[in-house]
């Protein structure tokens, strides 16, 4: 007869128990943020289902009425559909892009800078709008870009004789918006790639110069490949959250003014909006599901590219 | 020796701190002008509009302030409570979750990261949060449903257990073998090793809760509640709502006020200097533990 492999099931208690009584500190500590986690990551799963119901606060959740999949009809056909999901994916491609290329040019041009003392002073000075919140720095373009006294409305209208109202063309904002990124974004994002160049070992430099290379050969051929596969991986991961956008950036920089949602509206602030309107919750919901689900596929794929890129930089 | 450089390299060089001035200035510019707005003469913009070298100057924007400072006071007192509050429990909810996950010995490990992991990945969505806080845990106007939901966010646990992981086990071997318990050992062991760890943590804690502004926005309706960000989003209603106190007799002391003379435009940005420069000053000095950490995190191993 053959010896079970498995122990029995009083053994396998037994063993259990010994193994929580070992724990139990350790297994105390998690407590709080496990109920904390599982309260509003866990729990809240249970709204999806709202995607599927027509939800009037009266009924709750359950107890409103089935709809099946006429919310995301109804989200899909409406003319806001298109608009916010091309300026999702637009906003956040042009984003990433011009921030890659902003960064790694601060990066580069700091890692020129030999004098100690103005090295921190451009790195300090590049940082302090990190600190700023989306609302202040909407506030601070007023008297740049307002139509009635804006210093660089002013200066266009001297330069072309034509007056621009940037508050009232959308597609300036555009161009605007990923340049507000850049300013409050590229002291903090050009860090990251200053200290992979700070890694780099300066006899390479040496050999280099030895041998004949340039500046602009030395920038090409030592310092662009050794920052490369960081690059690569940040932009990766930076397409994996695509669809979620930079909040702060499109709701208070724009003032959330209406006139300029054709280019501006993203998924976020369409589903914030809704919330602090008491719009339709099921719509909005169905368009929540939409964005998380393609979230997902988005974060599985790019991590797996990622992956292959460079393992360390790997998600999961 | 110095060593001597090629004319090339000295056009380089010029070139690179040419650019690099370029980029302050305009990383300074916005900064300069709501200063300079706040201390020019309401009349000046009116005539001229924004300049950084205005025609007058003027000091009104800010006496207005100080006249009626009840709304600021209050929004600097909801923002305190707020951001000590949110970021004390916070962090101890990160280091409570995230230390068991660095012990190489912790039996429910696996399961544990899992746990952790899936928000990360996929959640119930905007309104099923907002349906929970509102409607089943009825924060409506209390502060918990601005810090709360913030609490122990993945990235920040598995960013956390990254750095403990740093600390040698011996260490931590050593104290059990003694007979301290996990807890003790955590206390008296870990955490003052990773004392620059928990700077990072705690000051980008600070900093988020500080400057959150739709949590706010979408569950404190009462204004009392109101910290200073949302303040300033509101700012244009607000200076309407001094303005109206200001011309009211029965406030301004028997004084009548003209409404024209009012630096309405002025204050605004009065305002966002008095909000913004005294936290300012302190996060710029402790700038490089914002650094550090950046590229902690994954939640392999």
């Amino acid at each position: 007869m053959r010896v079970p492999s498995t122990v029995g099931f009083g053994e396998y208690c037994k063993q259990a128990k010994k193994r929580f009584r070992k724990n139990k500190g350790l297994l105390l500590m998690t407590v709080l943020p496990t109920i904390k986690i599982f309260v509003f990551s866990y729990l809240t799963l249970f709204g999806v289902i709202i995607a599927f119901k027509n939800f009037r606060p009266v009924d709750g959740i359950w107890g409103s009425e089935w709809v099946g999949l006429k919310n995301f009809e109804f989200f899909f056909k409406s003319n806001d559909a298109w608009r916010i999901l091309r300026n999702t994916i637009v906003l956040s491609f042009v984003n990433i892009f011009l921030g890659l290329i902003a960064n790694v040019s601060v990066a580069l041009f700091l890692y020129e800078v030999s004098n100690r003392f103005a090295l921190k002073a451009y790195q300090t000075i590049l940082f302090i709008p990190y600190f700023f919140s989306y609302v202040l720095v909407g506030l601070m373009l007023t008297p740049l870009l307002s139509s009635n006294g804006g210093i660089i409305t002013d200066l266009i209208e001297q330069l072309t004789g034509t007056a621009i109202n940037f508050y009232a063309e959308p597609i300036a904002w555009t161009i605007i918006l990923p340049i507000v990124h850049i300013w409050k974004g590229v002291g903090y994002g050009s860090l990251v790639y200053y200290s992979a160049l700070m890694s780099i070992d300066s006899e390479l430099f040496e050999a280099a110069e030895i041998d004949g290379a340039n500046k602009f050969q030395r920038i090409r051929h030592i310092s662009l490949p050794a920052i490369l596969p960081l690059a690569c991986v940040l932009t990766i991961m930076g397409m994996g959250g695509i669809v979620k956008s930079d909040f702060g950036l499109f709701y208070y920089v724009t003032r959330n003014s209406s006139q300029l949602y054709e280019w501006t509206d993203t998924i976020d602030t369409y589903v914030f909006r809704a919330l602090t309107t008491g719009a339709n919750f099921s719509v909005t919901s169905a368009i929540s599901l939409f964005q998380n689900v393609v979230g997902l596929i988005l974060i599985l794929v790019t991590n797996k590219v990622a992956k292959k890129v460079d393992n360390d930089y790997a998600l999961f | 020796m110095r060593k001597i450089r090629s004319k090339d390299e000295l056009a380089m060089k010029l070139i690179v701190h040419i650019v690099l001035l370029a980029l302050v200035v305009m990383t300074l510019l916005p900064m300069a002008l709501t200063i300079v707005v706040s201390l020019t003469d309401q009349s000046s913009i009116a005539a001229n509009g924004y300049s950084l070298f205005p025609e007058k100057w003027s000091l009104d924007a800010y006496k207005y302030l100080l006249d009626s400072p009840n709304q600021l006071l209050r929004g600097y007192k909801n923002s305190i409570i707020i951001t000590a509050f949110g970021t004390v429990f916070d962090v101890i909810f990160i280091i409570l979750m995230a230390y068991p996950l660095s012990r190489p010995d912790f039996a429910y490990k696996k399961f544990f990261s899992v746990f952790v992991f899936m928000p990360m990945l996929f959640g119930g969505g905007a309104v099923a949060s907002y349906l929970m806080i509102v409607k089943y845990l009825g924060w409506k106007n209390s502060f918990l449903a601005v810090t709360v939901p913030g609490f122990c966010a993945s990235f920040e646990i598995f960013m956390m257990r990254v750095l403990f992981q740093d600390i040698p086990m011996s260490l931590q071997e050593a104290a059990k073998i003694d007979g301290a318990s996990d807890g003790k050992t955590l206390v008296s062991i870990v955490l003052p090793l990773s004392k620059p760890a928990i700077a990072t943590i705690t000051l980008r804690n600070v900093l988020s809760y500080w400057n959150n502004t739709s949590g706010p926005q979408l569950y404190l309706t009462d204004y009392k509640k109101h910290p200073i960000t949302l303040l300033l989003n509101n700012i244009v209603k607000i200076v309407e709502e001094m303005k109206q106190a200001l011309l009211d007799p029965s406030m301004a002391g028997g004084n009548i006020i003209k409404a024209e003379d009012i630096p309405s435009d002025t204050i605004t940005y009065a305002l966002m200097v008095v909000a913004t420069v005294p936290l300012l000053l302190v996060f710029t000095r402790l700038q490089k533990y914002f650094a550090k950490g950046m590229t902690a995190g994954g939640v392999k191993g």
